[in-house]
């Protein structure tokens, strides 16, 4: 995404084009229609069809193996059950992102056609920060950075914490272009996020809603292999069950609140509502966190003691009937 | 990189086949080895081909948006290592990211088609 860069007239930078301005320029007369073909799109991705081949196979081996596994009834390592996780997100990704070139790092140039002066809002606006950033460039550039550092921890664990909550919003909810810097989008922006675009793509919303819950329950799903198999102490086997129910229940209960109470981290006043309302959101997500985090760490941990047939390896040559 | 890689897999599998047969002098230790690799697997064994596995989950199959041109090296390079963070935190939340991109983009090219 961020494939369209709106250039002035005399070839200088201005803005990056969502969808909805694209539309607007062109019905306006300002732009051509960018002629850039599906071929030349997928050209600057820096992946083929060889390496991705790679990848698919080497997790679908993995998933294979797991699967053999689990048939001749020998032990999967709690190690092997998260990564099967991830495998199979894999391919939900992949499926996702097929046709999204990698790596891409310039946009397709869109001119405007004149450099007079323009009567859209927008042109206006995206020409005003160009010129603004000049004169900052010109006069000094340290000065700017240096006031944006954060002076102490307490600062600096704000900004941490408001960066991740963008972040995750990003993700989930909806991503913004920011009306005060057009220059670039945010790291994890989707298109169709503008409330105007919002409106008119809601149907292809309700899909990625689908895909997610999937995926959730998928996901969680998988690390149920390892509810009855034997962990060497009865808090690593509860620590394991309760952090598999847990990150299958908090997405939900965060879509619910969500829902209910809008977006708790970036436009709440302070009243005794809110308060409490921040902090159950902050609950869940905390919550969320630490049951990945022990979900992650454990397997490790528990390579110290690995039931006897878990480091048998799969000898397929039984699996097969001999002709 | 990646085909070294693949080159240094296979040619470490021949070398071993080949040892095989050699080893006619069928002393306990030897076929203890023998046993040891073609067998059972070692921790190491299990951890690596997660790692590969995981490696392929959270950095190959991530593809990011375009950076601003005003990014430099360090910039994009800790971005896609944040992403891969995430994805080993939170992939749903990444999915979603994803499926939103997909339908969206899907939406966009079948109203401009023909265009």
């Amino acid at each position: 995404m961020r494939g369209f860069a709106l250039h002035d007239a005399d070839q200088s930078f201005l803005r990056v084009l969502d969808e909805l301005t694209l539309d607007e320029l062109y019905t306006n007369g300002d732009i051509e229609w960018p002629t850039i073909t599906e071929m030349e799109i997928q050209d600057r991705s820096k992946t083929d069809i060889f390496s991705k081949g790679i990848v698919l196979l080497q997790t679908a081996w993995f998933i294979v193996q797991c699967i053999g596994r689990f048939a001749t009834g020998l032990a999967i390592t709690e190690v092997e059950v998260v990564t099967l996780a991830f495998a199979g997100l894999n391919w939900i990704t992949y499926w996702l992102w097929w046709y999204k070139p990698t790596d891409v790092r310039c946009s397709a140039s869109v001119y405007l056609k004149t450099l007079g002066t323009s009567s859209n809002p927008k042109i206006c606006e995206a020409r005003r920060q160009r010129d603004t950033k000049k004169l900052a460039r010109r006069t000094s550039e340290s000065a700017s950075s240096a006031n944006n550092a954060p002076k102490n921890l307490r600062d600096l664990t704000i900004i941490i914490i408001r960066t991740i909550a963008t972040h995750f919003k990003d993700m989930t909810v909806q991503s913004q272009f920011s009306d005060d810097d057009l220059s670039h989008v945010p790291t994890f922006y989707s298109p169709g996020d503008e409330p105007e675009a919002r409106r008119r793509y809601l149907p292809a919303y309700q899909p990625s809603l689908l895909v997610t819950i999937c995926v959730i329950v998928l996901f969680g799903a998988i690390h149920f292999i390892s509810w009855p198999s034997v962990f060497p102490t009865a808090i690593e086997k509860w620590l394991w069950r309760v952090s598999t129910i847990l990150i299958i229940g908090t997405p939900f209960l965060m879509y619910i609140h969500e829902q209910t109470f809008g977006d708790v981290f970036f436009d709440s006043g302070f009243s005794f509502g809110t308060i409490i309302q921040t902090s159950m959101a902050l609950i869940l997500l905390a919550t969320y966190i630490i049951s990945r985090i022990v979900l992650l760490s454990l397997p490790l941990i528990l390579l110290r003691s690995l039931p006897p047939t878990s480091l048998s390896e799969l000898k397929w040559s039984e699996f097969f009937p001999h002709i | 990189m990646r085909l070294l890689l693949f080159l240094g897999c296979f040619t470490g599998n021949i070398t071993h086949a080949l040892t095989l047969p050699l080893d006619g002098n069928t002393d306990a230790l030897s076929t203890e080895i023998n046993d040891k690799y073609f067998t059972d697997r070692t921790i190491s064994n299990i951890i690596w081909s997660c790692v590969a596995t995981l490696f392929a989950c959270g950095w190959v199959a991530v593809h990011p948006n375009i950076p601003s041109e005003n990014d430099g090296e360090v910039l994009v390079l800790g971005r896609r290592l944040l992403t891969m963070v995430y994805m080993l935190l939170a992939p749903e939340l990444l999915i979603r990211w994803a499926a939103r991109q997909h339908f969206a983009a899907k939406a966009i090219a079948a109203k401009y088609r023909g265009v």
